[in-house]
């Protein structure tokens, strides 16, 4: 049952101290304006966000309480959208359909919603009837106690004014009449109270750099602490990843690992090449161990996609393969949960650790003690140039080699341009065109590993005697090769648009100019 | 009622004739409304002003004259909260006796209610409006208004009559019989006539709301508890009963409208 979006009727909270005044100012309170003792309540309310924190970095809570689904703005006292729903909904798309799934589908991206933390209201409520005994003012006396399942916090103690509407004269009174005490109202935001309270962070497995960076750092205390915080993410979303509640845990974690690799690659000179070397190895390692369970994690993930390319009696045909692939993922992830209680697995997050300690065995290197900014512009400017002689290729060769090869470059790129982009906010323009392009040719590689496993998995179930799904299959894998043709096509524009946006960028992408010009021709 | 958000409905409690349960129809039903958790409102158009008594509330419009002819921001600005959660009260006013005179000289006036409540769909899930007894031009406002119509009988030959009346009268003008649904109020099960009424109606007409209201002195009570049954009986007889027709209600307004507003 979807409600409507709840108006905002006016309501002030205010924190009322702790021990005695607190409780000399509720009787006061009480007293004069003779506000009647109403029912105590005792309320429960659990906060929902992805793992990544995809709600509270666009400013939203998503809470359930008592059979109701609330999504509200943080920032602003906006109106809240209300949705009637038992439970918690383990994904957006499971929310009825309505104006809040509308909002919160594409913020979640349809992502798993799990529980972040829980605060329990114990709540006395009051008041306040004119001459026909008729309601004209509510006040909630609150006491809140937050808990993520580990910890519990109290909120304090919170006394809510809410305006009956049409009687604004008696709610005013109430208001004037705890500021005139020192009292004054305040943001009674819930969630970012219990945040605080429970030392969490939302944001704590999003795999974005969480690197602090600014211009006056040398190059070795740059890369370790994007190192450090790249390690941290990878640590937060080991759990996930071992829950199997959301495939985003892994994705996080290999993005995480990447990074790592990719700067400790990319800045090689900035460490000593000995331990680096052994470090990049070993998060070469994990990363390898990840990717059979991301691959059949995309391939299901597409699944709906894939069954719509086919025609309707094909769409039952091809149904044992998508179980086959089920079940080999299922295999992927026991393997993977085994390498994860692994010594080598520890002994490699291990060496990711040691070396980004302080007292680090990753010595710093010959270019260590260079500004980071000029160290990674000067990358940015030799990796771009990379990239634009790669992109002016694809012209005469569009084979899947060539756009994965481009693939790659392009991600190095974006990994040394958001260092860039941290500490040049004018390079954020060619970092989101950058992304598009990305995308583009990750749904090329996606389909082209796609193909291929839509044709071992059929013939590995003909081998098994289960050849029904054949015909379907190789109908599939035909239809993959035209959407990847179609998908190869968009590239040269989204190429285009990119290398525009390099020239309108200041430096330290000028130097490319004489590429930029010679690609334009 | 499962919708989009912004598209609140709107249920007209009518009856050509007085006396029949309107308002306590209108008051019961738009409390166990609320109490479900939608944001309901409940629109007091009868002069008489009984709802509007029952919560408690001032019979009183600022500007009333206006408040049906200007438009949404003189009716949000007369709205009044309820002792109850997510229920408000538009009270009624002693002008609304003028009400259907003053549609006369406005353009559209069929369309009038429609559009000075199309906006509050918004912000209530429910909008209910407690009609008065009248066949004049805001009986055609309030027909254009409603996504349903609920009404009241008396299982008795005169307000059998008046039904039948009705239902002449809507088909003449040209409006939705579909959105029209009966059900029997104020019946006395130990009444060979009530009894016999009621198959005779169900047979002439076959669609009713299976829920029945029994006449019943809880509900005369609500005058003096000035408060919806449920809130002050909750388990009585004639609040169970309420609660069967909400319940079934609720299903209706959640299907998808069965036509546009006809223009009349």
């Amino acid at each position: 049952m979807t409600l409507s979006t709840t108006s905002a009727v006016p309501e002030l909270t205010f924190e009322i101290p702790e021990g005695r005044l607190g409780q000399r100012l509720l009787r006061e309170l009480r007293q004069q304006f003779e506000l009647r003792e109403g029912p105590r309540l005792s309320r429960e309310a659990v906060y929902l966000d992805t793992h990544d924190g995809r709600l509270y970095a666009r400013s939203r809570a998503l809470w359930s309480s008592e059979g109701v689904l609330h999504l509200e703005s943080l920032d602003r006292p906006d109106p809240w959208s209300r949705i009637e729903l038992d439970g918690v909904p383990g994904f957006a798309d499971r929310v009825p359909p309505g104006g809040l799934r509308d909002e919160l589908v594409p913020l979640t991206r349809n992502r798993a919603l799990l529980e972040l933390f829980s605060v329990r209201s114990e709540e006395r409520t009051w008041s306040r009837w004119n001459r026909d005994q008729k309601t004209v003012l509510r006040v909630s006396v609150c006491h809140d106690e937050a808990s993520d399942g580990r910890h519990t916090a109290r909120l304090g103690s919170f006394v809510v004014v809410r305006q009956v509407r049409g009687y604004k004269r008696i709610f005013r009174d109430v208001c004037e009449w705890w500021e005139k005490r020192g009292v004054h109202a305040g943001n009674g935001s819930r969630y970012r109270k219990a945040v605080e309270a429970l030392g969490l962070d939302p944001l704590r497995t999003a795999s974005v750099p969480r690197a602090k960076l600014d211009a006056s750092m040398t190059a070795a205390e740059a890369v370790r602490a994007m190192i450090r915080a790249q390690y941290q993410v990878a640590r937060a979303n080991e759990e996930g990843v071992l829950n199997d509640t959301d495939v985003e845990f892994l994705h996080d974690f290999r993005v995480a690992v990447r990074r790592a690799r990719s700067y400790l690659g990319q800045l090689r000179d900035v460490f000593a090449a000995g331990p680096g070397a052994r470090v990049r190895k070993n998060l070469s390692w994990l990363g390898k161990s990840t990717n059979v369970l991301r691959d059949l994690d995309v391939y299901l993930e597409q699944q709906a996609d894939y069954r719509s390319l086919l025609a309707a009696p094909l769409t039952e045909d091809i149904a044992p393969l998508f179980e086959f692939a089920a079940r080999e993922r299922e295999t992927a992830y026991r393997t993977l949960v085994g390498v994860m209680g692994s010594g080598d697995y520890e002994a490699a997050l291990r060496s990711w650790r040691s070396s980004v300690e302080d007292d680090s065995s990753l010595r710093v290197g010959r270019r260590g003690a260079e500004p980071i900014l000029s160290l990674a512009g000067a990358r940015v400017a030799k990796k771009c140039r990379a990239v634009l002689e790669q992109g002016a290729r694809l012209r005469n060769r569009k084979d899947a080699d060539a756009f994965h090869s481009l693939r790659i470059e392009c991600k190095q790129l974006r990994y040394l341009m958001e260092i860039l982009g941290d500490l040049m906010p004018e390079a954020k323009g060619a970092v989101q065109r950058l992304k598009k392009l990305q995308d583009a040719l990750g749904r090329i590689q996606d389909l082209t590993v796609h193909e291929a496993r839509t044709q071992d998995f059929a013939q590995a179930m003909s081998a098994a005697g289960e050849g029904r799904a054949l015909p379907a299959a190789e109908v599939l894998a035909s239809r993959m090769r035209v959407q990847r043709e179609l998908a190869c096509a968009r590239v040269p524009e989204l190429f285009t648009q990119f290398s525009r946006s390099l020239r309108e960028t200041e430096p330290p992408y000028v130097m490319l100019l004489p590429w930029l010009r010679q690609i334009d021709s | 009622m499962s919708r989009e958000s912004g598209q609140g409905k709107v249920m007209a409690v009518y009856h050509l004739k007085g006396g029949v349960g309107k308002t306590a129809t209108a008051v019961n039903l738009a409390y166990l409304s609320a109490e479900s958790g939608l944001r309901t409102l409940v629109c007091d158009l009868d002069p008489q002003s009984s709802a509007t008594y029952y919560f408690r509330i001032k019979p009183r419009l600022k500007k009333a004259r206006q408040v049906f002819l200007k438009g949404r921001a003189k009716v949000a600005g007369n709205i009044k909260g309820t002792d109850y959660d997510h229920l408000d009260l538009l009270p009624a006013d002693w002008s609304h006796r003028h009400l259907a005179t003053a549609l006369d000289h406005v353009k559209h006036s069929r369309k009038r209610l429609h559009e000075i409540f199309e906006p509050f769909r918004g912000e209530y899930d429910l909008i209910v409006l407690d009609s008065p007894a009248t066949a004049a031009l805001l009986a055609e406002s309030i027909f254009v208004a409603a996504d349903l119509l609920l009404v009241p009988v008396v299982p008795t030959t005169l307000a059998a009559r008046a039904y039948s009346n009705l239902r002449s009268f809507i088909r003449r003008k040209g409006y939705d019989e579909g959105r029209i649904w009966p059900f029997f109020s104020m019946v006395e099960a130990r009444k060979k006539m009530h009894r016999t009424t009621m198959a005779a109606m169900r047979e002439e007409f076959p669609r009713w709301l299976e829920a029945a209201i029994p006449y019943a002195a809880d509900v005369e009570s609500m005058g003096s508890a000035r408060a919806p049954l449920p809130a002050f009986l909750p388990a009585g007889t004639a609040t169970r009963r309420y609660r069967e027709l909400w319940e079934e209600l609720a299903v209706l307004l959640h299907s998808p409208p069965s036509s546009p507003s006809a223009s009349g």
